[in-house]
């Protein structure tokens, strides 16, 4: 079914059958509000009220301390009964604010909620000129008087019922994209799960311990990644990416490429292939700590368990074709092109571990700084079935460390690098690991240089206090370069004990780099072809920090996890299930609400240029093959862009015509008094 | 647009009046190497950013804008020999440049000095990045007659590189400017511990605290001497005095026994392109005085 | 002096009447200095502050918090301006030149060394801060070169002193020397 003919199966609702005749006198009801002292303590509310009622068509002009208290709402609909008002002025705060509760109000009285026409006499007049009450009343009269003339020609609009496709798409299988799918799933809703790698489970599954708790990584995840990978209502594409998303929220329709893992799901993972195959690459799962094969499982509990051939490092050989016991070696396999129909998509892509080499005076990566690791490689070392078998060894050396120096904000809170933010998670996580490299070798001096240790919540100042129970020194100061003695080749990390005044220089066998949280690979592509919003950090980005962080800029489409912003995995949990349960909201409705606020083409006066069309950000106008425009309902935004692009003013929108507009101008405008001096 | 292979050599206070074998020198290898040089007569200090800019910035814009003047009037990118200089003259020209406020301020003071109008239509060049990354190593293979075989401890200076966003030559964190070009002439690098930091002369701590500018210098000297190099490359003439009379005095008042010969890079390349070891001006020097050159003679293969 | 000032005088606390925030309102990338996080980048950078009193950090801080007394203190001078600590500073607050501007400052003070001072005369008198001298004008000779370079000191020489007068005049005034009362040395 398409988008359109769900359109047309929808049925109308409120205000459609309802609404009173466009025709008839408006009769128009208004009511300033007091807002306390915040409207009333400056300006005069009385006088404001009465030189309402002396504007035509207004039936009725009060004011009231609050009115978007019960009494307050009652009074609005107390005037649709008593007096037949049939359109509302309320002057009050920001229509973000409280428009809706009037809107609603009204509706519930059996008016079109459209015809209630907000003013704003708080944010736009009282808090700004708290010391000139006179012409703030003058100022509020004039606003008044705008949103009556407003009020008179407002039209009824009709709020339709659009069917959504009851399938969800997550897009990152880390901690946060497999919360969001099983909760999806668990639901009832079907869930299509994207992975760019070949493995679930993302960072989680690389770590050693996760704080404050030293809990097993694997062990927490190991449910969730086989409660997700067994759920018959998820379907789990690994090796794949987005290449196209249509259509808007509700019902999008989106192309998912998969590459092959050129071995069948018949593999039985007994390693054959691998133990083999004579390419030796580093491990991207462990950091580059181990080497892996050209075939190869990038872990022994990875799943899938199915094995995957890293097609870009393969000689193709054949031992692996040769030796695979059931046949499941393929090279033959093909990049497959999918489309999946889904009503809303969470975006749980992730983030990466910042690349410390650009901290130059660091030398992080460069010849003789071998031992100049970062945090997540010292996860690696001490990990279960490490390369070490879980002991810290130097790199140059393979050594154990007399001394390890952890160095905090690396790559965060530095502007020179572009990142002003607190990744939030690096005090704890080096704290954590420096208490667990303490407590292995007591005999090894760790240290951590940091700027401010950062460990609110419960639990984290505990671990705090326990790294320094169990000896870690904390020295306040960022430092300012590691050195390598050119002739001993030992390390040096220079920094100054800001507390005490000193300049230091520490000895480090061993220097671990507390790298920053940043945006992962590949995210301007993917934000690009999901059009939505980036922060200038490159993250994606919220539709409103505190009320709506799970909402991406665009509608159907949510965010979980540290794709929004660096988050451990706690707080990557509960914002993944909040992301699921608001995707699953209209999908278990079955429908999302539209209203049909839309413009509507003037054919007399449209010359066909086809401006409207070009500057249409939703790509809600479509041209016709005789030239003329053609708007489509469901994706129109309301924005109204397509009405200054249009040289002709035949595209008009509802309740935002040109008319309309001129009506309320006119009081501000062509009044003259207000801020007439200011000017 | 200015003119092509050509500099207005902007001399500054040490070269001339202490370390004139640099000034002979860098004449000689620019002019072999195809630049004309041209003299800025009337010129003064640049003046030296530690101090004068410590005193009143304002003032040391306008004495700066000054010499850029000449060269403009030459129509000439100004070419520096000093980190000194170049780090005020580039700086001062970069940030007249861009602003105009202080570009009319420096303009309406200038008036009171003469004929001057700051036009902003030079560039400021230091000899060692024309030849870093003009004449290249690339390049100088066919100009030098005689190639050494020694090893060099060499010294960046702060103000060649420092501040790396207004300077846009280089990091300052690992530099091979230099080194990649010496390569050319025979002369190995030796690394040596923090080998980039300062030779304690810059900011006026000269002339303000000897005692602070020795320890400083005394631990460099301390670091390069565990390396035992042939000798001591600069790029400064400045960071060249420092060497000089530093290793004097550590001998002296720290029971020191340095004898490090100090060649700016114009010196040593001069030698390399045949110019007359007299005219290298080690006699002239304090320190290293028994130091030969040696290298052999790089023999021209016929054209075939 | 009375026992109550004596004691004033050598207390260890301070209180706001001994901090001027609006000195340094005009100071240079102000934004970028009130931002600093006191990380100790700066100090640990100074090639200086590892052998001498200089610790960048709290000159950074004294201006933060309007503490005038950071213009007599001696260690602004100890600066050799190697940029290092602006290179690296994480809150691009450019130590280097806070402290070129400070001394800008206590040089309208009258805090200005006697060397500093020889050395504006050197340049007012020959155009250089350091003077050529008998024995460099034998070796420029000796080497092929002009006795004298071509700059403003020698058309001094040949009697043209139009352009060091103007110098000397217009450039480089410093306050008189600043009377040290006795005691109050550091």
């Amino acid at each position: 079914m398409t988008v359109e003919e769900k359109v047309k199966k929808t049925d109308e609702i409120k205000g459609g059958a309802d609404s009173k005749e466009a025709e008839e006198e408006p009769r128009i009801g208004v009511f300033i509000c007091h807002c306390g002292h915040n409207i009333a303590g400056t300006v005069d509310v009385a006088k404001v009220a009465e030189y309402a009622k002396t504007l035509p068509n207004v039936v009725k002009a009060e004011h009231y301390m609050f009115m978007c208290s019960k009494p307050g709402v009652q009074m609005l609909k107390d005037s649709i009964e008593e007096l037949g008002v049939n359109r509302t002025v309320v002057a009050s705060c920001s229509k973000n604010q409280h428009g809706r509760t009037f809107a609603n109000a009204i509706q519930e009285e059996g008016l079109n909620k459209h015809r209630h026409q907000q003013v704003n006499i708080r944010e736009f007049n009282s808090w700004v000129h708290q010391k000139e009450k006179d012409k703030a009343t003058e100022k509020a009269k004039k606003l008044v008087e705008a949103g009556v003339n407003r009020a008179r020609k407002l039209e009824d609009v009709e709020t339709r019922r659009i069917a959504t496709t009851k399938a969800a798409l997550v897009i990152g299988a880390g901690i946060a994209g497999l919360r969001a799918s099983y909760d999806l799933a668990e639901l009832g809703i079907p869930v299509y799960l994207i992975e760019r790698l070949s493995t679930i489970g993302g960072h989680m599954t690389q770590l050693n311990k996760t704080f404050p708790t030293l809990e097993c990584p694997q062990c927490s995840i190991s449910p969730l990644t086989n409660g997700v990978a067994n759920h018959p209502l998820v379907e789990l594409y690994t090796n794949a990416q987005i290449k196209n998303v249509g259509g808007s929220m509700g019902n999008f329709e989106v192309e998912v490429e998969i590459k092959p893992r050129y071995v069948k799901d018949n593999c039985t993972s007994c390693g054959e292939c691998s133990a083999h195959c004579p390419v030796e690459v580093p491990s991207e799962w462990d950091s580059g700590m181990s080497i892996r094969k050209a075939i190869y499982k990038a872990y022994p509990q990875a799943i899938p368990a199915t094995f995957v051939r890293d097609k870009k490092n393969c000689i193709e050989c054949n031992t692996c074709v040769n030796i695979c016991p059931v046949k499941a070696v393929d090279f033959s396999m093909e990049t497959e092109t999918k489309t999946f129909k889904v009503g809303s998509i969470v975006v749980a892509a992730g983030y990466d571990e910042y690349d410390p080499s650009e901290i130059e005076p660091y030398h992080y990566g460069q010849k003789g700084f071998e031992d100049v690791i970062t945090q997540l490689k010292l996860e690696r070392m001490l990990a279960p079935g490490s390369l070490t078998n879980s002991q810290v060894l130097r790199p140059s050396d393979a050594k154990i460390p007399k001394s390890v120096v952890m160095i905090q904000c690396v790559g965060s809170r530095n502007d020179q690098v572009g990142n002003e933010y607190c990744t939030g998670v690096c005090c704890k996580f080096a704290i954590k690991n420096a208490r667990i490299v303490k407590e292995m070798y007591p005999d090894t001096d760790v240290t951590i240089c940091y700027i401010d240790v950062r460990t609110p919540g419960l639990n984290f100042e505990e671990l705090y206090k326990s790294a320094q129970e169990v000896g870690v020194r904390f020295i306040r100061g960022r430092p300012s370069e590691i050195v390598r003695d050119p002739i001993s080749g030992n390390l040096k990390v220079i920094v100054e004990d800001t507390l005490s005044m000193t300049p230091l220089q520490l000895k480090a066998d061993m220097v671990v780099l507390s790298a920053a949280m940043v945006p992962p690979e590949g995210i301007g592509p993917l934000g690009s072809k999901l059009q939505v919003l980036r922060s200038k950090e490159g993250f994606l980005k919220e539709f409103h920090i505190k009320m709506n962080p799970t909402l991406s800029s665009k509608g159907g489409i949510f965010i979980a996890g540290a794709i929004q912003g660096p988050k451990d995995i706690s707080e990557s949990v509960a914002q993944a299930g909040n992301a699921a349960a608001i995707a699953a909201a209209p999908l278990v409705k079955g429908y999302i609400e539209k209203e049909m606020l839309i413009p509507s083409v003037d054919l007399d006066l449209c010359v066909r240029c086809g401006l409207c069309k070009t500057v249409c950000a939703p790509a809600a106008i479509q041209i016709n093959d005789d030239g003329t425009p053609m708007v489509n309902e469901v994706a129109c935004k309301s924005c109204g862009m397509c009405m200054p692009a249009c040289p002709t003013g035949a595209i008009q929108l509802l309740n935002f015509s040109d008319k309309q507009l001129l009506d309320e101008i006119i009081p501000i405008a062509g009044g003259g008094a207000v801020c007439e001096d200011e000017l | 647009m200015v003119k092509e292979h050509t500099f207005a050599f902007f001399l500054g206070c040490i070269m001339p009046n202490r370390y004139p074998a640099i000034e002979k020198a860098t004449k000689f290898v620019m002019e072999k190497l195809g630049y004309e040089i041209l003299e800025m007569e009337r010129a003064t200090c640049c003046p030296a950013p530690g101090v004068f800019r410590s005193f009143n910035k304002f003032d040391w814009m306008v004495a700066g804008a000054r010499n850029l003047c000449i060269a403009e009037q030459l129509d000439a990118d100004i070419l520096t020999v000093c980190n000194g200089c170049f780090g005020t003259l580039q700086e001062i020209n970069k940030h007249l440049k861009e602003n105009e406020e202080h570009r009319i301020q420096v303009n309406e003071k200038l008036k009171l000095l003469g004929d001057y109008e700051f036009k902003g239509i030079i560039d400021v060049r230091h000899v060692a990045e024309v030849l870093g990354y003009e004449v290249g190593p690339w390049g100088i293979e066919d100009h030098i007659v005689r190639k050494l075989n020694l090893k060099a401890a060499i010294h960046y200076g702060c103000h060649f590189l420092k501040p790396t966003r207004i300077r846009e030559i280089e990091s300052s964190e690992g530099p091979t400017i230099i080194e990649d070009f010496v390569e050319a002439l025979g002369i190995e690098s030796v690394r040596f511990k923090e080998q980039l930091t300062c030779c304690g002369a810059g900011g006026g701590v000269k002339a303000y605290s000897g005692d602070a500018s020795m320890t400083i210098f005394g631990e460099k000297m301390k670091n390069i001497d565990e390396v035992k190099p042939d000798i001591i490359l600069d790029i400064c003439p400045f960071c060249h005095l420092q060497f000089e009379t530093g290793q004097d005095y550590l001998n002296k008042n720290k029971e020191c026994n340095y004898d490090y010969p100090v060649f700016h890079l114009s010196q040593v390349l001069a030698y390399c392109m045949g110019m007359d070891v007299d005219f290298i001006g080690l006699q002239y020097q304090m320190m290293g005085r028994d130091f030969i050159f040696g290298g052999e003679d790089v023999k021209k293969e016929e054209a075939i | 002096m009375s026992d109550v000032e004596e004691q004033q005088k050598n207390r260890e606390f301070k209180t706001d009447d001994d901090f001027d925030t609006e000195f340094f309102k005009r100071i240079e990338n102000r934004s970028n200095i009130m931002k600093c996080i006191q990380c100790g980048t700066c100090t640990a950078s100074c090639e200086s502050g590892r052998w001498t009193a200089l610790k960048t950090r709290s000159i950074v801080r004294k201006v933060v918090l309007g503490d005038l007394s950071v213009l007599d203190d001696p260690d602004i001078w100890l600066c050799t301006t190697c940029y290092q600590c602006y290179e690296r500073c994480p809150r691009d607050v450019k130590p280097t030149d806070v402290i070129m501007e400070l001394r800008n400052y206590a040089t309208k003070r009258g805090n200005i060394s006697p060397n500093h001072r020889a050395v504006v005369g050197y340049l007012k008198n020959f155009g250089h801060a350091v003077p050529i001298n008998d024995e460099v004008r034998k070796r420029r000779v000796e080497l092929g070169l002009e006795e004298l370079p071509p700059t403003a000191f020698k058309y001094k020489q040949e009697g043209d002193d139009k352009d060091l007068k103007k110098i000397e005049k217009y450039m480089f005034d410093l306050p008189p020397v600043k009377e040290e009362k006795k005691g109050e040395e550091k």
